[in-house]
């Protein structure tokens, strides 16, 4: 299935800081390479700038309440700091709301979803999760605070924590997907709401969040030609998360070769050190082995992505809470103003 | 049971995880280990690393098992006792095979797969790649070609997706749902629905009136189908659930040492604990190791010793220093996290560590270091 012109050339020369003033900002990737830690930095990094932004996390991860250090109730928007809202969400909540609206008589709505085939077929339908979650999210991005002339969105930016890719991609597809399928009806129309949100580049951007390792830079590939080319979505930015850096500056590792080169000061602390030093001389190869192969996977990536890459270090473990997160909103803010 | 018995005595290992913790390469290290011990090990696995799958000599294969060559295994100074065989599974396949075999004939058999609500099921469906996994299994277990099969499961956020989706997709196609679901259709034949269950009646109106006919016509069409074949599907789910039970299956849970994905495992444990499926082992990936027994301490102490006997150095000597005090900082982080986790569980659990390694791993060489350290 593809869909039209593309956005294409425009798109990738658009300024990377115009990502700050999207309505709806896809945060996506395989799993495990740090999704949920971005999206919270770069929804951080959006109230900053004095956006009004909302995090909606679509699947339920103990890692963000990790991050936040609290709980947070599923379905219902959390207020987490002055211009930031968390909310999660939860398919079969949407699909009542929906049906609310629908049908405009709460009661009614509940005596449908209730009934014994309706909650049958809900339980696994294709795509209906995934459709209604969507259609959560542009019903969000289409509230709006104040009147008359005072009239304004609710929150300024959306930022969604998507599934890993796999899930991830079929969740963005899925209103395509129902467009091709609804003949007519008002859900047809309603899906090609849906549709238009997706392909807004003035409203809408997926980023898309990898690793420097094999896997996750394939699927980020994937995921950026298929957002591009089969949804006809804009792209944004790649985030390679977790890029170990060198471990020594540059006048550290001159200084390292230099001690190398030194046989007499190396007899000197082989007698100090047990073991002739061999732990000192093997920590830094593993560290630079690492970042080593960070760094292959980064000019690959530079190879293989048609997006501008934001490189962000590798937090050390039981560091990604909110400091940490703190500090990555530092470096999205500075790489997306081109201070990178 | 250690993980060397495991190895010997299970027919069926499946490695479960969350995303990014390295499933794949622990599966294809579990099989190789085995393979080397003599028993004859398929790994099937959904997504592999390209290189990997490469350098395997595993291109192309689709729904196809493949013997990983000799030549493979003798350029990395191997030479198994046993075979080693890999299979990549392609979800879509698999879900037509199985129509294909409780089908009782070709024109059912058509309808099914041409429809398009069944490819949707097949390929848009949440859960879908996990149901296919277990299918897979249970036939590949039936044919008995192999000593042992390691399954490398989907990769889902949450490890317990695995065991979750099966269920879901099977009370979806419940045939007594069907039947009701069916009954108006039936009976208000092709041309028009006019239901005598009011329910379903009303259920049908608003969907009918949301979504536009045709799509419910594809809908009641693949269940209409389908209702003549739920029997044989239900009895084949019925079946690989308790091939996850069975004492010759075991699971194999992959972990990161780090707080949120110990947090997902504890869960996934609980759950297994629950429906009673055996747990064989926790394998804790990518711990990071120091390559010494000295305390951050000692370092810093024989640092200031050394600097002053060759002040000239001081520079590399500092740099050297703390890159190993960061290390081991990193490997008591790590080997605490784990320790607290052996200790919070609620069963006795047999693990083992694979350390952190300086690169990925992408070959058969690099698959046989991590099988020496799940050896142990």
């Amino acid at each position: 299935m593809t869909f039209g012109p593309v956005a294409g050339e425009e798109a990738n020369s658009m300024s990377l800081e115009a990502i700050f003033d999207k309505r709806i900002i896809f945060m996506t990737g395989k799993g495990g390479v740090g999704k949920t830690t971005l999206s919270v930095a770069l929804a951080w990094a959006a109230q900053e700038r004095g956006k009004n932004v909302i995090l909606m996390e679509v699947d339920n991860s103990p890692n963000l309440r990790y991050i936040l250090g609290r709980d947070i109730p599923v379905y219902k928007e959390t207020r987490v700091a002055p211009r930031l809202s968390v909310f999660t969400l939860e398919p079969f909540k949407a699909l009542e709301e929906y049906a609310a609206l629908q049908i405009k008589v709460a009661a009614a709505a509940r005596l449908f979803l209730n009934n014994r085939f309706v909650s049958y077929f809900m339980q696994a339908a294709p795509g209906w999760r995934e459709l209604v979650t969507v259609g959560k999210i542009w019903h969000t991005h289409q509230r709006t605070v104040g009147r008359g002339k005072n009239r304004r969105p609710e929150y300024d930016m959306i930022v969604v924590d998507a599934p890993a890719t796999g899930h991830g991609l079929s969740f963005l597809r899925v209103p395509a997907i129902f467009a091709d399928i609804l003949k007519f009806g008002r859900m047809q129309s309603q899906t090609n709401d849906l549709l238009d949100m997706l392909r807004d580049p003035e409203r809408t951007v997926v980023n898309v969040v990898s690793l420097p390792e094999e896997m996750p830079l394939n699927e980020a590939v994937t995921l950026v030609n298929t957002a591009k080319s089969v949804m006809g979505m804009q792209v944004g930015v790649t985030f390679m998360n977790g890029v170990h850096p060198a471990p020594f500056l540059p006048d550290e590792k001159a200084a390292c070769d230099n001690l190398l080169s030194d046989s007499c000061a190396l007899e000197t602390l082989g007698n100090i050190w047990p073991c002739g030093g061999k732990a000192l001389f093997d920590a830094a190869a593993d560290r630079q082995a690492r970042a080593q192969s960070c760094r292959q996977y980064l000019d690959l990536a530079a190879e293989r992505l048609p997006t501008p890459i934001v490189e962000l270090p590798y937090e050390y473990p039981g560091r990604v809470d909110m400091d940490g997160v703190k500090r990555l909103a530092c470096l999205i803010t500075k790489a997306l103003s081109g201070g990178a | 049971m250690a993980l060397a018995d495991l190895l010997k005595e299970k027919s069926i290992l499946v490695v479960c995880g969350s995303g990014g913790v390295g499933k794949t390469t622990i599966s294809a290290s579990l099989a190789l280990l085995a393979a080397m011990e003599g028993r004859k090990v398929l790994v099937c696995t959904i997504d592999p690393a390209k290189r990997l799958a490469d350098s395997l000599g595993l291109k192309e294969l689709g729904n196809k098992e493949t013997r990983i060559p000799d030549l493979v295994f003798a350029q990395a100074g191997l030479a198994p006792k046993g075979e080693l065989w890999g299979m990549m599974l392609d979800s879509k396949t698999t879900f037509d095979d199985l129509i294909c075999r409780i089908a009782p004939d070709e024109a059912v058999r058509n309808r099914v797969l041409n429809n398009p609500f069944y490819q949707n099921i097949t390929t848009a469906l949440a859960g879908s790649q996990e149901f296919s996994a277990t299918e897979k299994l249970f036939e590949l277990a039936c044919r008995k070609d192999y000593d042992l099969i390691v399954l490398d499961t989907p990769p889902t956020r949450h490890a317990l997706d695995f065991l979750d989706a099966p269920n879901r997709l099977t009370s979806f196609l419940e045939a007594k749902v069907i039947a009701w679901f069916l009954g108006p259709y039936l009976k208000a034949g092709k041309l028009g629905f006019r239901f005598l269950n009011s329910g379903a009646a009303m259920a049908f109106r608003v969907l009918e009136k949301v979504t536009g006919y045709q799509t419910l016509a594809d809908i009641a069409d693949f269940f209409l189908v389908f209702e003549g074949l739920y029997e044989g599907f239900a009895a084949r789910a019925a079946k690989v659930r308790q091939l996850m039970s069975d004492p010759a299956t075991a699971f194999v849970l992959v972990t990161s040492p780090q707080s949120p994905s110990l947090l997902e495992a504890s869960f996934f444990l609980d759950r297994l604990l629950e429906e009673k499926m055996p747990l064989g082992e926790v394998v804790f990936n990518r711990v990071y190791t120091a390559p010494t027994e000295l305390s951050s301490e000692d370092v810093q102490a024989l640092g200031i010793q050394t600097t002053q006997k060759l002040p000239a150095h001081k520079t590399a000597i500092d740099a050297l220093c703390a890159n190993l005090r960061l290390a081991i900082l990193l490997a008591e982080a790590d080997k605490r996290s784990i320790r607290r986790f052996l200790e919070q569980s609620c069963q006795p659990i047999e693990s083992v560590r694979v350390p952190f390694m300086r690169t990925d791993i992408h070959d058969m060489a690099g698959l046989h270091t991590v099988c020496c350290h799940l050896a142990g």
